[in-house]
C-alpha cells in the first residue's frame, strides 16, 4: 500500500526503510535539505522537501493515493496539522507521534481521535510501559507480547544455580507442555540459536522463553528469580519519562528516588510525586548518588535527555553497587557500544516508538514483529492465510526453513505448545521465531506475499 | 470453563494438617487414594515432588499449584486444600501458603489442564476473595464462596 511518512528524522527514516522493505510503496516528507539528501541516497523511496502542513506538498508526495499517512515529526503541533488536512485527503489511516502528554495522558482535553489521529504513540509511555513490564517479571532482559498479552515473551540470564541448568530440552518436554512454555531460542556468547531437543542448558544463556500469560509465576522459579526482588530503584533525570516512571513505581516498590540536576525541574518533580524522594544535584556526582543509597540500589535507570551524562550516570551507578542499569540513548549508534561495556538493558526511544508505529502499520495478516538483539533474530505473530501450504498439516511434514520454530500456536485466544504432530486450523495465528535467513521463507509458508 | 468442571466438593480440605511442602504433597495424595481417584499414591508423590525440584509451583499471594500427570486418568483431577496456619513451600513471594491446589492431568489431556491452571490461578488472585476463603468455617463455606467468586469473575469477563 502507499504509505506516506512526514518528518525523516530517525524514526522517518528507519519506518520507511523497513516499510520499503516490505514492498509498500512509500514517501517521505521533510524541510530539512541533508534529511531528504541522505534519505534519496540511501533508501529506495520518493522523497519530497517541504513543509508538511501544506497541502500543495503532501499532493506532491502523492497523499490524494495514499491508505496510510504517518506524522513523525519533532512537533506535536505539526504532526496533528498533517492528519486533519490527510483527513481532508480521505487518507483511511493516521498515525502521529504525540509526546505531550496533555493531548494523550487520563488529563487529556481533546482526544487525539478529534484530530483524526486514529493512532497516537507517545514514546514515554511506550518506554514507560516496557520497563513496567521488565520490573513484573525479575530478571527478565527482553519482554514483548503477543496475541493480545495472553502470550509473553521473555528473555532471561540462567544463573549458575537455577533448577534447569544442566537439563536437556527434551527432558523438560513434559513440563512445558503442562505449564505451556517453549524455549525458542538461545544466546549463548555472542550467537543465538534455536535449540533441539538434546540441547543442555547452561549458565550464563541467554534464554528466550514463550509463555502463557497465567503460568508466567510457574517458570521464574526454574530461573531462580523471585518476585518483589525490586525495592529499591534510582532514577536519574526527572523527565518525563522519568517523572511518570517514577508515578507508577511508586504503587510498586519500596523506595523510589530521583536525582535532577535542574532545580526547577527538581521541584517540578518533587511537588507532583508523592512518596518517592528527589534530590537536586549531577547524575556524576557520587556524594549524591551515595545519598540516593546507590549501593543498595536494585535498579539504576539512567533516563536523562543527554546520552553522555546517562552513560556516564549509569557506569558510575554501576561501579558503586546498583544491581542492574537500564540506560536510554537517543544515538542509535550507542546500541552496540553500550551492549559490549554491560549496561543491562538499553532503550532508544525513537526505535521503540518505530516499534510501535511498525506494530499498528502492521494490524492485518502479520500481527506483530519484534526484533531482538539488534534483529539478529525476529519473533512474528502471523495470521494463516486460506490456501496456504501449513494449513492442517502436521508441522513435522512441513519444510520449515532452518532457524525458525513455530513457538506457538493461537487457538481461540489460548496458547497451544505446538509438537511435531501439531497442526494449524484455519484462521488460526502463530508466533514463529525465526533468524534473518528463515524470515523470507516463513513468510511465503504463510502466504505473506499478498499481505496488506 | 467454569470452576465446577474440575472442583468438587468432595475433594476439599478445610484444614490441611501439614506443615511444609513434602508433607502437603504426601498428605494430598493420600487424601486421593483414600478417596479412590488413584491407584498408586507413591508414584504421584514422586511425579509431584519430581515437578517441585524443577522450581516450586508457589505461584504467591499464599498460593500453591502443584500439578503433574498420570497415565491412568480420563479426567483432570483437583483437590482444594486449606491451612490457616500456613505451610512452608519455597514461594516465588516466600509468603507461607494457605491455599494448594492439587491439579492432576491425564497423559494426554492438551488444552483443558492449561485452562484448569488458569483458572486456578485467575481465581485466587483477589486480595478479598482470598481473605474470605481463609475465614470461612467448613469445607461446604470454601466450596460456596469458590463457585460465587467464579460466578463473579465469568459475568464480568462476559461484561466486557
Amino acid at each position: 500500500m502507499r504509505i506516506l511518512i512526514v518528518g525523516g528524522g530517525v524514526v522517518g527514516f528507519n519506518l520507511a526503510e523497513e516499510l520499503s522493505l516490505e514492498g509498500h510503496d512509500v514517501s517521505i516528507v521533510d524541510n530539512d535539505h541533508a534529511r531528504i539528501k541522505k534519505i534519496s541516497e540511501r533508501l529506495d523511496v520518493m522523497s519530497v522537501l517541504g513543509n508538511g502542513c501544506r497541502a500543495s506538498i503532501l499532493k506532491k508526495a502523492g497523499i490524494e493515493d495514499a491508505r496510510m499517512v504517518i506524522a513523525v515529526t519533532n512537533i506535536d503541533e505539526i504532526n496533528i496539522v498533517v492528519c486533519i488536512l490527510a483527513n481532508k485527503f480521505g487518507v483511511k489511516r493516521k498515525v502521529a507521534r504525540i509526546r505531550n502528554e496533555e493531548f494523550t495522558g487520563e488529563s487529556q482535553i481533546v482526544d487525539p481521535g478529534e484530530f483524526f489521529i486514529d493512532q497516537a504513540i507517545n514514546p514515554e509511555q511506550v518506554i514507560v510501559e516496557f520497563i513496567i513490564d521488565i520490573i513484573k517479571t525479575p530478571g527478565a532482559m527482553n519482554v514483548a507480547e503477543f496475541a493480545d498479552g495472553e502470550i509473553l515473551l521473555r528473555g532471561f540470564d540462567v544463573p549458575p544455580d537455577a533448577p534447569i541448568v544442566g537439563r536437556r530440552l527434551e527432558e523438560l518436554k513434559e513440563v512445558y507442555e503442562m505449564d505451556s512454555f517453549l524455549i525458542t531460542a538461545v544466546s549463548r556468547k555472542d550467537s543465538i540459536i534455536i535449540p533441539k531437543g538434546d540441547y543442555m542448558i547452561m549458565p550464563e544463556d541467554n534464554i528466550y522463553i514463550l509463555v502463557a500469560k497465567d503460568t508466567l509465576p510457574l517458570i521464574l522459579p526454574m530461573l531462580n528469580k523471585k518476585v518483589n526482588e525490586i525495592q529499591r530503584v534510582v532514577i536519574y533525570g526527572a523527565t518525563l519519562t522519568g517523572c511518570s516512571l517514577a508515578a507508577e513505581l511508586e504503587t510498586m516498590v519500596r523506595d523510589v528516588t530521583i536525582i535532577e540536576p535542574s532545580a526547577n525541574r527538581a521541584e517540578a518533580a518533587a511537588s507532583m510525586l508523592s512518596k518517592t524522594m528527589v534530590l537536586h544535584g549531577e547524575g556524576t556526582d557520587i556524594d549524591l548518588l551515595k545519598e540516593a543509597n546507590i549501593d543498595d540500589a536494585d535498579f539504576f535507570m539512567a533516563l536523562s535527555g543527554d546520552d553522555e551524562s546517562n552513560l556516564l550516570a549509569a557506569l558510575l551507578g554501576k561501579k558503586h553497587g546498583a544491581k542492574k542499569v537500564i540506560i536510554i540513548t537517543n544515538e542509535p549508534d550507542y546500541l552496540p557500544i553500550l551492549d559490549s561495556i554491560d549496561m543491562d538493558i538499553v532503550i532508544n526511544p525513537r526505535l521503540i516508538t518505530v516499534g510501535a508505529i511498525l506494530q499498528y502499520v502492521r494490524k492485518g495478516r502479520i500481527r506483530s514483529v519484534v526484533k531482538l538483539r539488534e534483529g539478529e533474530a525476529e519473533v512474528i505473530e502471523l495470521d494463516t492465510l486460506p490456501g496456504s501450504k501449513v494449513i492442517d498439516r502436521k508441522l513435522r511434514e512441513i519444510n520449515f526453513p532452518d532457524g525458525s520454530i513455530v513457538g506457538a500456536i493461537i487457538r481461540n485466544g489460548e496458547m497451544i505448545i505446538p509438537n511435531g504432530s501439531s497442526s494449524i486450523r484455519a484462521g488460526e495465528s502463530v508466533v514463529v521465531f525465526a533468524l534473518p535467513s528463515a524470515i523470507s521463507k516463513i513468510e511465503k509458508l504463510f502466504g505473506k506475499k499478498k499481505i496488506f | 470453563m467454569r470452576i465446577t468442571e474440575i472442583l468438587n466438593r468432595e475433594l476439599i480440605i478445610p484444614n490441611l494438617k501439614a506443615v511444609d511442602k513434602r508433607g502437603v504433597i504426601e498428605e494430598l495424595s493420600e487424601f486421593l487414594f483414600r478417596k479412590e481417584r488413584v491407584v498408586d499414591r507413591g508414584q504421584l508423590v514422586n511425579a509431584l515432588l519430581d515437578r517441585e525440584k524443577l522450581g516450586s509451583t508457589g505461584i504467591g499471594d499464599n498460593v500453591a499449584i502443584p500439578h503433574t500427570k498420570l497415565k491412568e486418568l480420563n479426567d483432570i483431577l483437583t483437590v482444594f486444600g486449606r491451612s490457616k496456619e500456613g505451610i512452608e513451600f519455597d514461594s516465588l513471594d516466600g509468603k507461607p501458603v494457605h491455599f494448594v491446589c492439587l491439579l492432576v492431568a491425564p497423559e494426554d489431556s492438551v488444552g483443558t489442564h492449561l485452562k484448569a491452571l488458569a483458572k486456578i490461578s485467575r481465581l485466587l488472585k483477589s486480595n478479598s476473595f482470598r481473605t474470605t476463603l481463609l475465614n470461612a468455617e467448613t469445607g461446604d463455606d470454601i466450596y460456596q464462596i469458590i463457585l460465587k467468586e467464579d460466578i463473579e469473575i465469568e459475568s464480568r469477563m462476559e461484561g466486557r
